[in-house]
């Protein structure tokens, strides 16, 4: 078990997500700043 | 340089050194030299690992790349966090139950000892070749901006480091890492906070980042299929990610890192950190090279940032030709600042932005006629003597800034955080070259069966001896073209058969290690003699493609060899 979250698959699914959530935040960051 | 920075400088790089010295007495004995003594935390195994990645060319040349191609480099590490999620769930595992000091002792395990030695020695190559870059690419930068002699800077460099890799092992090159990944981060971000500041009172940082924006400069992220187009993101997600697997799977200047960690579990969560934190570093990065690109709108910038090429070129008897573009540079910097303001006022008003925005292009584009009209200079030269000066110079940008226009004590401090950035990454390749050395060729096939004393002792003169022979490769250095490129050209001839060989050790359970041996081999020939037609010019091949053919190469051949061969039981 990882320290955090219970599982192993859910803190990968858990950094996946988060790095899913700073490309969505960049996409939008690019659109309105072109 | 003024005294008060080179004591900045000074202090800083050796605190960290003698922490690194002092932090000798926790070596115990040869593991302990490897892999430290198997305690560290998942944020020291995060920041080292970050650390031995990012070498002084990264902190060099990002900002210059954001400065002339804006922040698309960034989609470059899409596919890190993915390649970190695959090695903690598929590989991190193994290397932990097998109790492996090296990766390729893993293999040994998988094939046998002929394997294990093989893919040792395809690394040694590769990292030895590229550990002389890794030292020369800042000298030379360095040395054109400040007129440091070039030999000099390369050689203190290099000995500096081999002084407390080879007293302290991985256990110093651990401790030195997150020192040097302080100092690089809170250096990083004093120089954004200065650069903002140092923009025009009547321009607010949100304006800048609009003004930047409307000059197409923050594209981070471009959702097109381009298969011709470098970044976006699904070359990122598709090719990045095999390129991050093998690097961070495979490669033991990385493995090591990690291997040194308390348990698996710390291990892995160093490895998701790292998967976290780097794009977001990266951004960082770039977005101080955009910053530094608003500050040269509204500041004179030089037509060209080398300043040795310059020299050279008023030198030469395209003086007055270089002295004429440079008048004409500065009356289009005049211009363009007009047309930036103009620009500002427009999107304040949100009337006429288009027109503005038009104008202010029309500027950016004329400046990069300039630019390159110098950089055609430099190409004449070229042609006319036998001197090899590199037109592009984007990788001078950034040190020229921090040279010109920051304040006394941050040019210290910036010029500490590249040299921290040069040291944190020979120091980890060294301690991994000598591992690999003694681990997987000496100890195990020239000279078994001795105390470990004698390999500690041995562990320390190999680690001297990369040392020496990096700064070998160093001396010649110069001859290449692209420094960026010829690391990953270098990269490119042996990590494809590396990554082959694991991925059939992973996932091809049929495959043995004769099999794998001999494909291999033959891999390795296809491709250095696919480099070489290329290179004769018989045929066209991006050297980037020779890591996937590499790795199919051995996999397929593997698996046809291993049909061949009469039975399972011979190996």
């Amino acid at each position: 078990k990882p320290p955090v979250l219970g599982s192993w698959r859910n803190l990968y699914l858990a950094v996946l997500a988060l790095h899913a959530l700073v490309i969505a935040f960049f996409t939008y960051f690019t659109y309105i700043y072109s | 340089m003024h005294t008060i920075d080179w004591i900045v400088l000074f202090v800083i790089l050796f605190a960290i050194v003698a922490y690194g010295i002092w932090k000798t007495k926790d070596v115990k004995n040869s593991q302990s030299y490897f892999v430290g003594n198997k305690d560290l935390k998942w944020w020291t195994i995060g920041l080292s690992v970050m650390a031995t990645q990012a070498s002084a060319i990264t902190f060099l040349s990002t900002p210059g790349q954001a400065y002339d191609d804006g922040m698309r480099f960034a989609q470059f590490y899409i596919g890190l966090p993915i390649a970190m999620v695959i090695l903690c769930v598929f590989v991190l595992p193994l290397y932990y139950r097998t109790n492996v000091v090296t990766a390729y002792e893993y293999l040994e395990n998988r094939f046998d000892v002929k394997t294990r030695t093989l893919t040792s020695i395809l690394f040694l190559i590769q990292r030895g070749l590229a550990a002389g870059l890794t030292i020369f690419a800042p000298s030379i930068i360095l040395s054109s901006i400040l007129g440091w002699n070039l030999q000099l800077t390369t050689i203190i460099i290099g000995v500096v480091v081999i002084i407390y890799t080879v007293l302290g092992g991985a256990v110093a090159v651990s401790q030195t890492q997150k020192q040097q990944m302080i100092v690089i981060l809170s250096g990083m971000f004093i120089a954004y906070l200065v650069i903002v500041y140092k923009l025009p009172a009547d321009i607010t940082a949100g304006e800048s980042l609009d003004l930047a924006g409307k000059m197409g400069k923050l594209n981070v992220i471009d959702w097109e299929f381009d298969l011709s187009n470098k970044y976006n993101v699904w070359s990122g997600i598709l090719a990045g990610t095999f390129l991050f697997l093998s690097y961070f799977g495979t490669d033991q200047s990385q493995v090591q890192r990690y291997l040194s960690g308390k348990s698996l579990t710390e291990s892995r969560l160093g490895l998701l950190f790292n998967g976290i934190f780097k794009v977001p570093m990266q951004i960082g990065i770039l977005l101080v090279g955009i910053m530094v690109f608003m500050f040269y709108q509204f500041n004179p910038s030089p037509l060209h940032f080398n300043k040795a090429n310059v020299e050279i070129i008023q030198a030469s008897s395209y003086g007055d030709e270089y002295a004429l573009l440079e008048r004409e540079h500065d009356k289009l910097q005049e211009e363009k600042r007009d047309a930036i303001y103009a620009l500002n006022k427009a999107m304040k008003s949100d009337y006429e932005v288009d027109a503005a925005q038009a104008e202010v292009m029309t500027h950016l584009s004329n400046e990069r006629n300039l630019r390159s009209e110098a950089k055609e200079l430099l190409t004449k030269i070229n042609e006319e003597t036998n001197l090899k000066l590199e037109a592009e110079d984007t990788d001078y940008v950034f040190i020229t800034f921090i040279t010109k226009n920051l304040p006394v004590g941050l040019v210290g401090l910036l010029l500490a955080v590249i040299l921290a950035a040069a040291m944190s990454s020979t120091s980890a390749e060294l301690n991994a070259l000598a591992t690999c050395s003694v681990s997987d060729i000496y100890r195990r096939s020239i000279n078994p069966g001795k105390d470990d004393n004698h390999y500690l002792k041995t562990a320390k003169i190999t680690t001297a001896l990369w040392g020496l022979i990096a700064l070998f490769f160093a001396s010649f250095a110069s001859l290449f073209d692209n420094l960026i490129e010829a690391v990953n050209i270098i990269g490119s001839l042996f990590y494809g058969v590396i990554l082959g060989v694991f991925a059939v050790a992973f996932f091809i359970k049929y495959v043995r290690g004769t099999a794998i041996f001999i494909a291999a081999i033959i891999g390795e020939i296809i491709i250095l003699t696919m480099f070489y037609l290329e290179h004769i010019e018989v045929i066209e091949l991006a050297y980037l493609w020779l890591n996937a053919i590499g790795c199919l190469i051995v996999i397929v051949l593997s698996y046809g060899i291993q049909l061949l061969l009469p039975s399972r039981t011979q190996d």
